[in-house]
């Protein structure tokens, strides 16, 4: 696991997480496909998450919910910025947010790079949605410890 | 032993050097003629006066024989009768006039001595008359020949000189008669050989070199007869001699040419013989008769006539090269033996190819073909064979073979390369269109099952969450859609291109479909027959596409046909491969009989599903995919085992066939096609 549970957090983490835990925790969603995207939202939102729905990478890096979530679920395979890039610039930014990254095409060999990179889990579509669950929800209690 | 009698061939010489003389001199003679004529009158006069008026008692009357032998020295037989008849008449005539009146005894006597004596002569002379025209036609003879015919006597002084001579040595015979012969023409011979012949049988002959007047020594064949006198002293020699030069010229001329065809054809860098192919020509003559005056459907029907054929073929010379290329260890194990026989298999079908070709009158034909080396390795030629000029019975074929197994071993290595980039190639671009595919129809469904366990989710959780179940299942209808149109589309593209359709003349897509595996049949060495009728109707379709689905079901056959054992173990010639296409109604059948394993353990029909496969690399496309191929042509695909025994082996192996409609602008069933089931069951 690439998180650092003693290490402190950056400050803009500090006073956002302050305000999570006063509500649910957010999962961000990151995936090109908008099926996907809705129905990965609607799965979160059915277990108690404040999930927030982004069609790309850099929207995702553009808005607060870069500091703001507890868990990353994000695709592999996107146009300008792929998963294993977003994964890059999360940690060179310093930022240990767990990730979560899926794809439509098994390849062992990016499985094995994304989880060399820190990712919590490498997960192929379809997907098996209860699995997910498990793992955002083990990231999300790993976070909060 | 002594010398032989009378030598076996004599030519007629004249018996006294008179016929030159005479013969060169017949206008001469003519004037000559009628002086002696005008004498012998006057003398006959003279005579008849003596002997009628004078009073010499004596037979003067015997005096005429001079009158009949004057005449005859120059006049031809009924001069010589008529002249000893007016003499017989001239003479009774005298008697009558002087001895009338007194018929004495005596002169009765001396009529009858004289009447004798004319008589006698006038025979003497008319037999010596036909004795002389008969030696004058020979010297006629003499002169015409072209042959030289020269006479010198004892002391080699030339007496008589034909034209032969004029005309061969340049001296005319005036300037040649009186000189010595053998300096005069400076010629060469074994002098004393000669002189022992002559002495001991009487002639000679032999080769003598001779300088003519224009300097230039000529090569004679010469013949020569002593010649004798009555008591046998030698009197000279007739000699008669052809000029051999030209001959010996040509005969040079021949070894030369000879030695230089020997050189070039022992120090040539490439194989070639010298073979009779007499008998082959005869077997070959048997397989036409068997086939209808078609060579080809002949030896279709009875292969067995090819290797025959083959065989029959005699090997009269070889060359260095090609005891090197056949790994003989000297041209004597391959002499009176045949190359052709040692034909692999698989190029059966270039031999027909050059039996056709020489059977149907060309003189040269080139084949690629395999041959077995004595000791056991194989080599790939191109064979010339040449019929040279004015051998029409085949009793001198040229052979040359070019080694071409190097060139064809780098071939086919840059082929076997070609054939498995093309496969890693379709293999990857298959692999991306594979992952293309499941990206596009793994997004639908994971979004499906997401929000089906999603909406299962939102039911637990209480009726006040309906709405989100609604739009679960909205979710999932709207995905499962988007997953049927995802094939669809896949569907849509592969149909983009429609099948062209040409017109296709079988008989030409089969074999060039048999020339690309080509190398494969030879690696293999398997024989494929191709067994076409020239009447089969073209068929319509896409040219690409049915080679494609031939060239897999031929691609199956030689790999299920190679896999029975080494073909090179006592020349089984079991391994083969017949194409057969033949009519079938308003469709053409295009059959690949193998001599393989045959189908095991499954329903023929499940060879056809895609993903089937038999083969530890295979995608268990190919035969999927010539199944919709041939179904989109209008035709039916098929697979069977053979019945029975293949012939020459226990192998029944399968048959896989495909039927393709006629093309339409063909004239509708005709009973043209014959009856192919023959050749199928051969």
């Amino acid at each position: 696991m690439g998180a650092h549970p003693h290490q402190p957090s950056s400050g803009g983490c500090v006073s956002e997480g302050g305000v999570r835990a006063l509500s649910n925790p957010i999962i961000a969603i990151v995936d090109d496909d908008a099926e996907v995207r809705g129905s990965l939202l609607s799965l979160m939102r059915s277990a108690g998450f404040d999930a927030r729905g982004f069609d790309g990478a850099v929207a995702f890096l553009d808005s607060p919910a870069r500091g703001q979530a507890a868990c990353l679920v994000t695709d592999l395979h996107m146009p300008v910025m792929d998963g294993l890039a977003l994964q890059a610039a999360l940690r060179d930014a310093g930022n240990d947010l767990p990730i979560i990254i899926m794809t439509a095409f098994a390849d062992p060999a990016l499985s094995q790079r994304a989880l060399d990179a820190g990712a919590a889990a490498f997960l192929c579509k379809p997907l098996d949605p209860e699995d997910l669950l498990t793992r955002v929800e083990a990231a999300v209690a790993g976070r909060d410890r | 032993m002594g010398p032989s009698p009378s030598p076996p061939h004599r030519p007629a010489p004249p018996h006294r050097p008179a016929p030159h003389r005479r013969s060169r001199s017949l206008a001469t003679l003519a004037g000559h003629g009628r002086t002696q004529c005008l004498a012998a009158a006057v003398l006959a006069l003279l005579i008849f006066s003596a002997d009628a008026f004078s009073p010499l008692q004596g037979a003067v009357a015997v005096l005429h024989t001079a009158v009949v032998l004057l005449v005859a020295i120059s006049h031809g037989r009924r001069a010589v009768m008529l002249t000893g008849l007016a003499c017989a008449a001239l003479t009774g005539g005298a008697f009558l006039a002087g001895h009338m009146d007194d018929l004495s005894e005596g002169a009765a006597m001396r009529l009858a001595v004289s009447l004798t004596a004319i008589l006698i002569t006038t025979l003497l002379s008319l037999s010596n008359r036909s004795a002389r025209t008969a030696m004058a036609e020979q010297a006629r003879i003499l002169e015409l020949t072209h042959d030289t015919v020269v006479i010198h006597d004892a002391d080699g002084i030339i007496r008589y000189w034909n034209d032969g001579a004029e005309h061969l040595y340049g001296w005319t015979r005036e300037e040649a008669l009186g000189q010595p012969c053998q300096q005069l023409l400076q010629t060469a011979y074994p002098a004393d050989e000669v002189r022992q012949a002559l002495a001991q049988a009487g002639h000679w002959s032999g080769e003598l070199t001779r300088v003519r007047r224009d300097g230039r020594r000529i090569v004679l064949a010469s013949r020569w007869l002593a010649r004798f006198n009555g008591q046998g002293g030698n009197i000279g020699i007739i000699e008669t001699s052809a000029d051999l030069t030209e001959q010996r010229r040509a005969d040079a001329e021949r070894q030369r040419s000879e030695g230089r065809y020997r050189a070039i054809f022992n120090a040539a860098g490439f194989a070639i013989w010298e073979s009779d192919w007499t008998d082959a020509f005869r077997v070959l003559e048997r397989a036409r008769d068997l086939g209808g005056g078609d060579l080809k459907a002949g030896l279709a029907l009875h292969p067995d006539l090819i290797r025959q054929a083959g065989q029959a073929t005699r090997i009269r010379a070889i060359n260095a090269a090609a005891v090197r290329l056949f790994e003989a260890e000297g041209a004597e194990q391959l002499l009176a033996g045949s190359i052709v026989a040692m034909y692999t298999p698989s190029s059966e079908a270039a031999l027909v190819q050059v039996f056709a070709a020489l059977s149907a009158g060309e003189r040269m034909v080139e084949a690629e073909g395999q041959f077995r080396t004595l000791s056991g390795g194989m080599v790939d030629v191109v064979l010339r064979v040449t019929v040279p000029p004015e051998d029409e019975d085949w009793s001198r074929i040229l052979v040359m073979a070019l080694d071409v197994t190097e060139r064809n071993q780098v071939q086919a290595k840059l082929a076997q390369l070609r054939t498995e980039l093309a496969h890693v190639s379709r293999m990857s671009t298959l692999g991306q269109l594979a992952a293309s595919i499941a990206h596009e129809v793994n997004q639908p469904l994971s979004a499906i099952i997401t929000y089906g366990k999603t909406g299962r989710r939102w039911l637990a959780r209480g009726p006040e969450h309906a709405h989100e179940v609604e739009d679960c299942l909205q979710h999932v209808v709207t995905n499962g859609t988007r997953a049927a149109d995802v094939i669809a589309r896949i569907r849509a593209l592969a149909r983009k291109a429609p099948p062209k359709t040409d017109t296709l003349v079988v008989e030409a897509l089969v074999a060039e479909t048999v020339a690309l595996v080509g190398r494969e049949v030879q690696a293999k060495a398997i024989a494929v027959r191709v067994l076409c009728p020239s009447d089969l109707p073209p068929v319509r379709g896409d040219k690409v596409q049915v080679q494609q689905v031939l060239m897999n079901l031929l691609m199956n056959a030689i790999q299920a046909t190679a896999a029975q054992g080494n073909p090179l173990v006592d020349g089984d010639t079991a391994r083969d491969i017949t194409i057969l296409a033949e009519r079938a109604d308003n469709l053409v059948r295009v059959s690949v009989r193998d001599s393989g394993g045959g189908i095991q353990d499954v329903e023929p029909a499940t060879l056809f599903e895609p993903f089937f496969t038999t083969k530890a690399d295979g995608m268990g496309m190919g035969l999927s995919i010539c199944r919709s191929i041939i179904e989109a042509h209008g035709g039916q695909i098929t697979a069977a085992n053979n019945d029975g025994a293949a012939p020459g082996s226990g192998r029944p192996g399968a048959t896989f066939a495909f039927t393709l409609p006629a093309a339409p602008e063909e004239r509708a069933a005709g009973d043209g096609v014959g009856e192919s089931g023959g050749m199928h069951a051969a």
